[in-house]
């Protein structure tokens, strides 16, 4: 067929494709891979990276995670080609990714994704290829040392080496950061592809957890305007129903998600990876429409039953009794060293900023009555991680003590001004209230594997360990 | 006799932090700071009979070095350094207030008001600023918040914000803001009769004196102005544009001075923006607000968007209106929006018929990048000279 | 009971051997390129002044960056626990540890019994480390021990850049061209030196008694901008490069 072919075939099977649909989709693969210029090479050291990252040589639900994920990224490569109408969204997951995932099913033939956080897992996680893609928007517009975002950076640069085909609609999430909606008018400005904008206000108090009214009928009304402008670039209704119905479908998932959460909180010795956990978890951001969400549904089921058969074994990742820390918010995308390094430190990474907090729609009955705009404005304003840092703090003290921890660790993403910035003063806040608990800010670029390698990372984190141990052994 | 009213100028602001401090001391007033980028209609608390004081103080290394326990340093230094004041203790206006304002526009100045919340008692009041992309929604809702910052002002004063008041404070500073204007538009001429390092200190100084003195002194300043040339100047006229110029932030523009260069205006937050346009003072004083700070603004600053074309075009008259020949684009390091946008004016120069070189800087407060900045100016300059000579021997 | 504690940094390896509770010999050597060999080449030499040999050691422990690269190791544990571990017995009453090592800095907050509290290092470049005197020393053309004699301090230092070892030293260069004395221009490298490390420390607030160790303490100039920069006393130990090397030999200790 083609030279090394052989590679690639072993590659997929590590995705768990069947020989068949192997066959099937080799040819589109190949092409997609070399548009992004993926060599053999390239193919071989994925493989060994998937199998030393992500836990594909023991787990189903593992290697059908990274199946979804390649089989996201020669969608997204070859939309191009396959597609008439293309919908991009991007990180962070805006509120209305629930609309943009139901434009589906007002047109099922249209191409959906979030070209951004698909290069970061393919390109950056998984074959350690990104850096292409990051230089040639510091070529451009986003120069380097000016701590520009590298998850706009990914989008900039893989629309320019053709990686991204241009779009049909950009739907910007202007209700959090300022780079991202910025590098979308980059978009509109200079490739001349449409965009809207899904604004919010940010100034809510600061100490008052409730969110008025004011600010939600802002905020779902800007969700309207993206339906409206989403419909309008499908060229049909995206009606309030299909929304409810991708939401519905966002829920299975999350419900098998929960087992595992609740197992790697629960269980001791830890049952999976929190590398593995995080890269399924990523596909709710990428495969957003609902029939995508309904085969990540499958897979996590698959992967939450050989998780709850693991803790039956009492098989685990790292020793029983290793120290339980909580991770904030998320762990570096694209260098899944970073996030093993911490489980080779004999840390029990077991649960994430928001463990024990409770999700909106918990309050299904009370909210099925809303109008769907303001039902996905709520769950964004209610969600503590994404709105506010006094909030943050509040969550990660209750999710503390709920989770019986010995530590904290706290990932900023160097660059990002919303996300990254909160942890000094979540750091301040949480020991106001627990004292002088072991608390690390490791400074990470969760969107650019140059700059901070694991090996970097590795003695603070060998160090965090240690200040655990003697922490926990001196309480003891 | 400029020089005097500038040494008068000097001198008041001199005293203005011990008058302020008296002002807080004795009751007589509350002191409503705020943070600059002209998105607060500063008209509302004047009305309300409090001292409306605009935090403009920059430039200073010590006081971003001061912030750096709270935060991470990919905020602006600007940002960083307006808690990093308060945490010196050494800048008095930082410590005066009774109130805050804080317009919630960029992400970093949001972060500066969340530092003041996490490390200080201070009250803060923020203020939601729309997009212009959400067009009546927005100035519905900016409308509102308008209504509640004046709610609260009242309840801290104790003074009903009349309709009456608020004319007459709109008033006032629609005056204040035309001779800015007025003065700003001298240095139209070839020699200048006020340099711009001058002229951004009358900006700044607007944020922070009263505005009856402010008005007095401008007056006086403009009379004394308007039929005066400056010395004659054969440098390079310059255009400087950017976020903002900090009071105590003057290391590009005297670079650019003693490098021969001309800066003849500024299009900054705290400069053109602020006297650009004015709140007109007949109908509703309210709808009147919401129409100058949101709808009828010169310029979107880069956080907004999208924004490019209005900018630009902004840029391109002005530099045309004030005979430029040349921008320096002078921003602070970690401002992710006004550095995409540079690269695109940067374009669009290029792009132009009569082509303007652009010259971009950024700076982090550091003492030391005088060094480096100075090498890239005078480079600059030198340029812009062999074009002027160029074009003259044709 | 013989036990060793091998600190193998980027700049020079360090071993200390114990003998029933104290120390029975150390050295210093630049570790170069190979770190296996510098390892065993400088455990050899410590056991020698104490006239021992490989074969009489009990229980080894490894710390620095090539803690992972030494064979003869039995545990592997970062300098930061170490560090602080060694501090706290040399001078029990240490809080706070700054240590300047040849390619990294850190501070260190720790407990009465020597625990980790909590510590931060510096970032990846070389400004505020060892490194950055080195590129200096040689910019100004002294030998490094020159460079590092308080007589040579003058008493105006001149404003460096804070930023980047790159930077400063074009800087330094055309200080020298502006003719500015050689002594304050030194003088204002440790005060730029100071500024970054205290800037960094403070971000875990200093407690007293701060001790400062590290190969860089050896050096009186840049102990005295340090106080003055975080107006805490600094106390040095004897022998600040071994205090990693140290805590290593005590953890081995309690492995016997």
């Amino acid at each position: 067929m083609f030279e090394g072919v052989e590679a690639y075939r072993e590659l997929l099977t590590t995705c768990d494709f069947s020989p068949e649909e192997i066959d099937n989709e080799l040819p589109r693969l190949k092409k997609a891979f070399d548009k992004a210029g993926l060599t053999v090479e390239d193919v071989k050291r994925c493989r060994e990276r998937m199998i030393t990252y992500f836990e594909a040589d023991t787990l189903r639900g593992a290697r059908m995670a990274l199946g979804l994920h390649i089989r996201a990224f020669v969608d997204m490569v070859m939309a191009g080609e396959e597609h008439d109408v293309r919908i991009y969204g991007h990180l962070p997951l805006m509120a209305g990714h629930c609309v943009l995932g139901a434009a589906e099913l007002a047109r099922p033939d249209a191409y959906i994704g979030l070209p951004d956080l698909i290069c970061h897992m393919v390109l950056g996680a998984f074959f350690n290829k990104l850096d292409p893609l990051l230089e040639a928007s510091e070529a451009w517009c986003l120069p380097a040392g000016l701590a520009h975002c590298g998850c706009s950076q990914a989008k900039i640069g893989g629309r320019l080496t053709d990686v991204v085909p241009p779009a049909t609609l950009h739907v910007s999430a202007g209700n959090y950061c300022d780079e991202a909606p910025k590098v979308d008018e980059v978009l509109a400005y200079h490739f001349k592809e449409p965009v809207v904008w899904c604004n919010r206000c940010q100034d809510e108090s600061f100490d008052d957890p409730p969110m008025d009214d004011r600010h939600l009928k802002y905020f779902s009304a800007n969700i309207r305007r993206t339906k409206d402008a989403i419909s309008e670039a499908v060229g049909a209704e995206v009606t309030n129903q299909m929304i409810m119905q991708t939401m519905m479908a966002t829920e299975e998932v999350g419900k098998e998600f929960k087992r595992i959460q609740d197992y790697r909180a629960e269980s001791d010795p830890s049952p999976i990876s929190v590398v593995t956990t995080d890269m399924a978890a990523a596909l709710v951001g990428i495969d957003m429409t609902p029939r995508g969400l309904s085969k990540v549904a499958e897979m996590m089921k698959v992967l939450a039953d050989e998780v709850q058969d693991r803790v039956e074994r009492g098989v685990g990742v790292v020793p029983k009794g290793a120290p339980r820390v909580m991770y904030a918010y998320v762990l570096p995308f694209a260098s899944p060293a970073v996030g093993k390094a911490f489980e080779e430190a004999g840390l029990n990474v077991c649960v994430r900023e928001g463990y024990g907090s409770m999700p909106i729609w918990s309050r299904r009955e009370e909210i099925a009555k809303l109008d769907p705009c303001d039902i996905v404005a709520g769950i964004f304003l209610h969600n503590p991680t994404l709105v506010k840092p006094r909030w943050r703090a509040d969550v990660v003290v209750l999710g503390y003590n709920k989770a019986k921890l010995d530590g904290i660790v706290m990932l900023p993403h160097y660059s990002c001004r919303v996300f990254g910035t909160d942890f000094p003063m979540m750091r301040d806040m949480v020991r106001k209230e627990l004292g002088d608990i072991p608390i690390t800010v490791l400074e990470t670029d969760v969107f650019d594997p140059r700059y901070y390698t694991a090996e970097q990372a590795r003695t603070r984190i060998e160090s965090f360990s240690e200040m655990v141990r003697a922490a926990k052994a001196s309480a003891a | 006799m400029v020089l005097d009213t500038m040494q008068r100028l000097t001198a008041y602001l001199r005293n203005r932090p011990v008058e302020l401090k008296h002002i807080k001391d004795s009751g007589e007033k509350k002191i409503v700071a705020h943070f600059v980028g002209d998105y607060l209609p500063v008209e509302i608390i004047h009305a309300a009979g409090a001292v409306p004081l605009g935090l403009v103080h920059g430039g200073d290394p010590e006081a971003v070095e001061a912030a750096h326990r709270a935060i991470l340093r990919y905020l602006c230094p600007f940002s960083r350094a307006q808690f990093g004041y308060w945490v010196l203790g050494e800048q008095s206006y930082y410590s005066l207030f009774d109130l805050l304002v804080a317009p919630i526009t960029c992400q970093h100045l949001r972060r500066a008001a969340d530092l003041y919340n996490v490390h200080t008692d201070v009250p803060i009041f923020r203020l939601g600023v729309p997009q212009p992309y959400d067009g009546e929604q927005g100035a519905q809702y900016f409308s509102e918040g308008l209504e509640f910052l004046k709610q609260r002002v009242e309840e801290l004063t104790g003074n009903k914000v009349t309709e009456a008041k608020l004319r007459e404070s709109i008033a006032l500073y629609a005056r204040m803001r035309d001779l800015l204007r007025q003065i700003s538009e001298l240095r139209k001429s070839p020699r200048p009769p006020i340099t711009t390092t001058e002229f951004i200190k009358l900006n700044h100084a607007a944020h922070i004196a009263d505005p009856n003195f402010m008005v007095e002194l401008l007056d006086t300043l403009y009379q004394e102005l308007r039929d005066k040339e400056g010395p004659e100047r054969t440098g390079p006229r310059i255009l400087i544009t950017g976020p903002n110029i900090a009071l105590g932030d003057y290391k590009v523009l005297d670079l650019i001075e003693e490098c021969g260069g001309t800066v003849v205006v500024e299009d900054i937050a705290e400069g053109v923006i602020f006297y650009w346009e004015n709140v007109a003072t007949d109908g509703d004083p309210m709808a009147a607000l919401v129409d100058r700070y949101i709808r009828r603004r010169p310029v979107n600053c880069s956080f907004m968007r999208p924004t490019m074309d209005q900018h630009f075009d902004f840029i391109i008259k002005l530099a045309d209106d004030f005979s430029v020949d040349g921008i320096v684009w002078y921003q602070l390091r970690m401002c992710e929006t006004w550095s995409i946008e540079s690269f695109f004016l940067a374009d669009r120069m290029k792009a132009r018929d009569a082509s303007l070189p652009m010259l971009k800087l950024d700076s982090e407060y550091d003492v030391a990048d005088r060094g480096p900045l100075r090498t890239r100016i005078e480079t600059f300059i030198e340029t812009l000279e062999g074009r002027t000579l160029a074009c003259s021997k044709v | 009971m013989v036990v060793a504690g091998v600190d193998v940094g980027a700049a020079t390896a360090k071993a200390v051997i114990l003998r029933d509770g104290g120390i029975a010999g150390f050295a210093v050597l630049p570790t170069g390129h190979d770190i296996q060999k510098i390892a065993r080449k400088v455990t050899r030499l410590a056991l020698a002044k104490a006239e021992l040999t490989m074969a009489d050691l009990h229980y080894t422990v490894g710390t620095g960056y090539g803690r992972r690269a030494i064979p003869f190791a039995d545990e592997a544990i970062t300098e930061i626990t170490c560090h602080a571990r060694g501090a706290n017995w040399v001078i029990p009453e240490t809080r706070t540890i700054i240590d300047i090592g040849g390619q990294d800095s850190k501070a260190i907050r720790l407990d009465a019994r020597g625990n980790v509290l909590n510590f931060v290092m510096n970032d990846k470049c070389a400004a505020g480390t060892g490194r950055f005197f080195e590129v200096m020393a040689k910019v100004l053309q002294l030998p490094l021990d020159k460079f590092a004699s308080p007589e040579l301090l003058g008493q105006h230092p001149w404003k460096i850049s804070s930023v980047c070892t790159v930077f400063a030293e074009s800087e330094v260069v055309s200080l020298r061209a502006e003719k500015k004395s050689r002594e304050d221009i030194i003088a204002g490298l440790y005060q730029a030196v100071a500024s970054r490390v205290g800037a960094m420390a403070r971000t875990i607030d200093y407690e007293d008694l701060v001790v400062f160790t590290g190969g860089v303490a050896k050096n009186k100039a840049m102990a005295r901008a340090l106080e003055e920069e975080i107006g805490h006393k600094i106390v040095c130990p004897d022998e600040p490069q071994i205090m990693g090397a140290l805590g290593a030999a005590l953890f081995a200790l309690k492995k016997v």
